[in-house]
C-alpha cells in the first residue's frame, strides 16, 4: 500500500507539472522526432560521402600507380594463379562475386 | 499473458529503436517527457531553457542507444539511464553558459502559453515553497522519485549516488516537505467556504 505521505507529495508534483506539460507534449514530441531524423539524415550522409571518398582515393591511387606497378603486379598475379592452380577466369569471377556480395549488403544495410 | 511492465515495455522500445525504428523511439519520447521535462524545469527554473535540455537529452539518447546494456546487463533501468544523461546536460550547461540556477522570479508566474486552472497554479506555488526550503541534494532526489517516478535505485543510477545516500535524502526531504506543506495556508476557495460555514 502507498504511503499517503508519499501519494500527497507524488499528488502536489502531479498537478503543479501535469496541464503545462500535456499541453505542449505534442508538439514537444514533434520537435524531439524531427531532430532524430535530422541527425539520421547527417549521418547517413557522412557515411556516404567518406565512402566516396575512399572509392575516390583507391581510384586515384590506381590510376597513378598501375603503369609503374604493372610489371610487378603480373608477375604477382603470375605466380599465385600457378601456385594456388587459378586461372585469369576464375580469379575474375571471385572478384564479380565479391564485389556484388559487397553490394547486396550495402543494399540490405540501407 | 501478464501485462508488461514498465521497465520491460522500455526494454522492448529500445530494441526496436536499436534496430532503427523512429516510432518505437517517439514512444520513447511519449513515455518519458513529463518525466525529464519537469526535472529539469526544477533545476533550470527557465522553462524554454529547460526544453531545449529536454530535447537534446532524448538526442543523446538517440545516438547512445546502442551505450545501453539493457536492465540485465547491468546497465541499469532505461529511465535512470535517461535521467542520468538528463542531470549530465543540466550539469554541462550550467558550467559552459555560466548560466545562474538563481531563482530571480517566481518562473511560475511567467511562463507563455494558456493560462493554469487556480488549482495547478496553486499547487504549483506550493511546491515551490517546499523546494525551496529543501537542501539541493535533497531537492534533486525527490524531484527524481516524487516528480518523475523513479525508483531510489533509479535516482541513484541518474545521480550516480550511493544508493544508501539517496534514501537518506529521499525520506528527509519527504519530511520535510510533508511538514512544510501542513503549515502552509489552505486555498483560497477553501478558506472561504470554511468562513461561511461558521458564519
Amino acid at each position: 500500500m502507498t504511503d499517503p505521505n508519499d501519494f500527497l507529495l507524488s499528488t502536489l508534483f502531479q498537478d503543479a507539472d501535469e496541464d503545462q506539460l500535456s499541453l505542449s507534449q505534442p508538439a514537444f514530441t514533434q520537435q524531439v522526432m524531427a531532430r532524430v531524423v535530422e541527425a539520421q539524415a547527417k549521418r547517413k550522409a557522412l557515411i556516404d560521402s567518406l565512402l566516396l571518398a575512399i572509392i575516390a582515393c583507391v581510384a586515384v591511387i590506381s590510376i597513378v600507380l598501375a603503369p609503374v606497378a604493372w610489371p610487378q603486379i603480373e608477375a604477382i598475379w603470375l605466380q599465385n594463379t600457378a601456385l594456388y592452380g587459378l586461372n585469369e577466369q576464375s580469379l575474375v569471377l571471385i572478384g564479380i562475386l565479391l564485389l556484388s556480395g559487397l553490394g547486396w549488403a550495402a543494399a540490405v544495410k540501407d | 499473458m501478464p501485462p508488461l511492465r514498465d521497465c520491460d515495455m522500455d526494454e522492448d522500445l529500445v530494441k526496436r529503436a536499436k534496430a532503427g525504428s523512429t516510432h518505437a523511439f517517439d514512444q520513447l519520447v511519449r513515455r518519458h517527457q513529463n518525466g525529464v521535462r519537469g526535472f529539469l524545469r526544477r533545476i533550470v527554473f527557465e522553462p524554454s531553457f529547460a526544453d531545449d535540455l529536454a530535447q537534446e537529452t532524448f538526442l543523446k539518447a538517440w545516438q547512445n542507444l546502442s551505450q545501453w546494456r539493457g536492465a540485465g546487463g547491468e546497465g541499469g533501468s532505461f529511465k535512470g539511464w535517461l535521467f542520468s544523461i538528463a542531470w549530465n546536460k543540466a550539469n554541462d550547461a550550467r558550467k559552459s553558459q555560466g548560466r545562474s540556477l538563481r531563482r530571480d522570479s517566481m518562473w511560475t508566474l511567467e511562463q507563455d502559453g494558456p493560462p493554469d486552472p487556480e488549482s495547478a497554479l496553486r499547487a504549483r506555488l506550493d511546491l515551490d515553497r517546499v523546494l525551496k526550503a529543501l537542501t539541493p541534494e535533497q531537492k534533486l532526489v525527490v524531484s527524481l522519485c516524487y516528480g518523475a517516478g523513479l525508483s531510489h535505485g533509479e535516482a541513484a543510477q541518474a545521480l550516480n549516488m550511493p544508493l544508501g545516500t539517496v534514501k537518506s535524502h529521499a525520506l528527509r526531504g519527504r519530511d520535510r516537505a510533508i511538514e512544510l506543506l501542513k503549515d502552509l495556508p489552505p486555498p483560497l476557495d477553501q478558506t472561504t467556504s470554511s468562513t461561511r460555514k461558521s458564519a
